[in-house]
């Protein structure tokens, strides 16, 4: 191509593909990395813990709200995924078609779905969820392979919104019309998958597809549209995790915006509230880790703060030592 | 050229024999106003040989183009360890929104060449309209009378389509040295706004490698990211000593060390000035102070204050108070906002640039610009401000419009602010020195009372 012609820049070769990793931007975050050992945890739990520590499932009347198929018979602690969608059967479930689970057994299991979404909400999707480490593995792979990533801009937001609704009425209603929501379900193939076992994917297999590539070029693709992640989002105001902004600290540089995976704007043009969590936020960290300014975004816990922006650990990474 | 412009020999003699004794003056009186730093004195040397030495040095037409690095002089190119500077092209910059990342990314040097110059202005003025602002007469004039080497070695200009003054500049300008016009987005908030500057920055990359023949790769700029970082970084340690209560080193000497990185390449002047933060560490350690306790704390904000127009802030000093904070793009602007990068490929740097460049930016020039009210509540928190002077360049439209907006969030604040009009000679001084007077005396009253 030419080389006066503008577009070239951004197609040229030389600028993609692997380069030695010169840019200083490694800041280590105890906080983001607690977080990778939680999604390697949660992984384990729901995916081999059943085969290691206990033969097939266990404990599976506490539910944890996250995406990771059931479908898989090692899972320790049940996921609710499969009585949320299939909502008819849950009312049955005093019923005939599990004898051994009885009235105990059922009210354990809202009690302890109804506790995860009303007190942690989100959280367990930043930290705990198998489908969100799939993601988070996916990007690290392209990053990895300093291939550029798809942004998702706010038109772009703005078209996968509508998705994500079609997916809560799917998830929701789809058991009411006489479907199966598992035949479509994206998830189904993957902790599955991990932990051996064969299911039939359905139409399922071609969403898996494409939210395996998807999440390759879109941090977090899936939970944009997630309805799980949704319904976990709706009781932010009682959750004891919460994501709090000082609007005098912040200079409206946007970096919190572009490092969100979920792309809630609010938070970088937010001005007057000290409470930014929306219910898109998983409580990731990722935009506490970007932002420059010291405390402008902090995350607290039952109100006291366990992890806030600070420039002196952002700045640190430029300081020129050698690492 | 020289005979186009119609400027003869011994009007550019003239010219530089005013131009650099105003230059001096000010450098002069700027050492004097408390005791300069010794690891400051380097920065002070530096705009020394921008505007006083090289312009001495020219004979004739005939003039040592001295590169960026001499321009640093012998001194801080030892301590850098450099000895046999490379060649290299300077690029000259016309606003704080052109990514030197992507300058230093191209292999060239950017050098920043908004000026002062009362002299230069005069020459402009023959070129511009009355009413436009007087920063551009003087770039215009520099332009024209060719006696300034730092903007005569710049092999491009690159020129942010701001406000008027600066737009008009970026199309007359081109007659005497390559312009590329940089289209800066007047809104921020949308992505479309900030992917419009996007594409302007990949626009600048090919224009950029043809200078210089060097390619931009994932990894150079990286290196320039890295580079401008680093000076950001000591930046930020220097902010730290500044905010403490009693000043260590007078503000007019910070705008001045602020300021000489306009002329310098970044890495330099990081190295010095990190032996600066080692000396205000001693100097704190030592308690030498160039404040008292009851000396009015002040900023400056408002139009560019660009060495040698430094008169605000010695008069602020020179009337007792203390210039504990400026927010222009000359001073702290340019290099407080740093790049965070969100993904390492070459287009995630390029959207860090892009967002880094204007979203923080808290130019007037943006439709829409609370952000500076923020930013300055923001600096009277963190540096103790009691008075705030709003300094305004005759014919700047675009700080005259804030003034009442942060005039009104003063009020709420209770902070006093003035508005002070100047204009790029000396012949509003002493006018200037009564109202800065009266404004500190103000401020003492009421913290005595
Ligand atoms: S297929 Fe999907 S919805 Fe069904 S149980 Fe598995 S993960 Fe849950
Ligand atoms: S939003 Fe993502 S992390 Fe949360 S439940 Fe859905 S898939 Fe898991
Ligand atoms: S707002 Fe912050 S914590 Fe919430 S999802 Fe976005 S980056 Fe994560
Ligand atoms: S990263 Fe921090 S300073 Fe920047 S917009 Fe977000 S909250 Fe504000």
């Amino acid at each position: 191509m030419e080389k006066h012609n503008p577009a070239y820049a951004i197609y040229s070769r030389e600028r993609v593909g692997i380069y030695p990793g010169t840019l200083h931007q490694k800041t280590t975050s105890k906080f983001l990395f607690v977080r990778w050992l939680c999604l390697f945890a949660g992984m384990f739990l729901w995916t081999y813990a059943g085969k290691l520590i206990h033969q097939g499932q266990a404990l599976n009347e506490i539910s944890i709200p996250v995406f990771s198929c059931p479908f898989n018979l090692d899972q320790v602690a049940e996921v609710p995924c499969y009585y949320l969608s299939h909502l008819p059967a849950l009312f049955g479930r005093f019923g005939a078609d599990f004898p051994e689970r009885n009235i105990a057994y059922g009210v354990l299991f809202i009690v302890t779905t109804l506790f995860c979404f009303i007190f942690l909400g989100r959280i367990l999707c930043g930290f705990l969820c198998p489908a969100g480490l799939l993601q988070d593995l996916m990007d690290k792979l392209r990053q990895a392979l300093h291939i550029r990533p798809i942004v998702v801009t706010d038109w772009l937001n703005r078209f996968l919104q509508p998705i994500k609704w079609v997916w809560i009425l799917l998830f929701l209603g789809f058991a009411f019309a006489g479907g199966d929501f598992c035949d479509i379900c994206p998830l189904k193939g993957f902790t599955t998958a991990q932990g051996g076992y064969w299911t039939n994917l359905y139409l399922g297999g071609f969403f898996a597809v494409v939210i395996l590539v998807g999440s390759f070029f879109i941090k977090r693709f899936w939970c944009i549209i997630c309805p799980m992640g949704y319904l976990m989002g709706l009781f932010k105001r009682f959750n004891l995790f919460k994501l709090k902004k000082d609007c005098t600290s912040c200079t409206e540089c946007g970096a919190c915006y572009h490092a969100c995976p979920m792309r809630i704007k609010s938070i970088y043009t937010e001005r007057d509230k000290e409470n930014v969590q929306t219910v898109d936020c998983m409580m990731c960290g990722e935009c506490i880790h970007k932002c420059p300014e010291d405390n402008a975004l902090s995350m607290t816990f039952c109100g006291k703060t366990i992890y806030k922006s600070s420039r002196k650990t952002f700045m640190s990474k430029f300081s020129g030592k050698k690492e | 050229m020289a005979d186009q412009s119609g400027i003869n020999e011994r009007q550019r003699e003239l010219f530089i024999r005013k131009s650099t004794r105003v230059a001096a003056a000010y450098l002069k009186r700027a050492k004097e106003l408390a005791e300069l730093p010794d690891a400051a004195k380097p920065f002070f040397d530096v705009l020394e040989n921008t505007y006083v030495n090289n312009v001495k040095e020219i004979t004739g037409l005939e003039y040592t183009s001295p590169s960026d690095f001499t321009r640093c002089g012998a001194e801080l190119l030892r301590m850098a360890d450099i000895q046999k500077p490379e060649e290299r092209k300077s690029i000259g910059t016309l606003c704080v929104m052109v990514p030197a990342e992507l300058v230093y990314a191209a292999g060239a040097m950017p050098v920043r060449l908004c000026s002062g110059s009362y002299t230069a202005y005069s020459i402009g003025d023959d070129y511009i309209p009355r009413d436009a602002c007087p920063l551009v007469k003087a770039v215009m004039g520099f332009g024209k009378i060719k006696a300034l080497p730092a903007f005569d070695n710049c092999s491009l200009l690159v020129a942010p389509v701001t406000c008027d003054c600066k737009k008009k500049l970026a199309g007359t300008i081109d007659s005497v040295k390559d312009t590329i016009p940089l289209h800066i987005p007047p809104l921020k908030k949308d992505d479309a706004d900030t992917e419009i500057f996007l594409k302007e920055l990949y626009r600048l990359i090919p224009l950029l490698e043809n200078v210089t023949g060097k390619q931009v790769t994932a990894k150079s700029l990286a290196e320039g990211i890295n580079m401008v970082g680093n000076a950001q970084y000591e930046m930020s340690e220097f902010l730290k000593y500044r905010r403490h209560d009693l000043s260590l080193m007078s503000g007019t000497q910070v705008m001045a060390v602020m300021n000489a990185y306009s002329y310098m390449p970044a890495n330099i002047w990081a190295e010095q000035m990190h032996r600066l933060n080692e000396e205000m560490k001693l100097r704190l350690s030592q308690g030498r102070f160039v404040s008292r306790k009851n000396q009015p704390r002040i900023l400056v904000t408002g139009s560019p204050i660009a060495f040698p127009n430094i008169k605000v802030p010695l008069l602020i000093e020179e009337m007792g108070g203390v210039l504990a904070a400026d927010e222009t793009c000359m001073g702290e602007r340019g290099l407080y906002d740093p790049v965070s990068v969100i993904d390492a490929s070459f287009d995630g740097m390029m959207r860090s640039l892009a967002s880094r460049y204007t979203k923080p930016c808290t130019c007037p020039v943006f439709v829409d610009n609370s952000q500076r009210i923020y930013r300055i509540k923001q600096m009277i928190k963190e540096h103790k401000i009691q008075g705030v002077i709003y300094h305004v360049l005759r014919g700047c439209l675009v700080y005259d419009y804030e003034y009442q907006l942060m005039e009104e969030a003063m009020g709420k604040m209770d902070i006093p602010i003035i508005r002070v009009e100047s204009d790029y000679n000396e012949e509003d001084v002493e006018q200037l020195r009564i109202r800065i007077e009266a404004f500190i005396e103000l401020i003492k009253m009421r913290t005595s009372a």
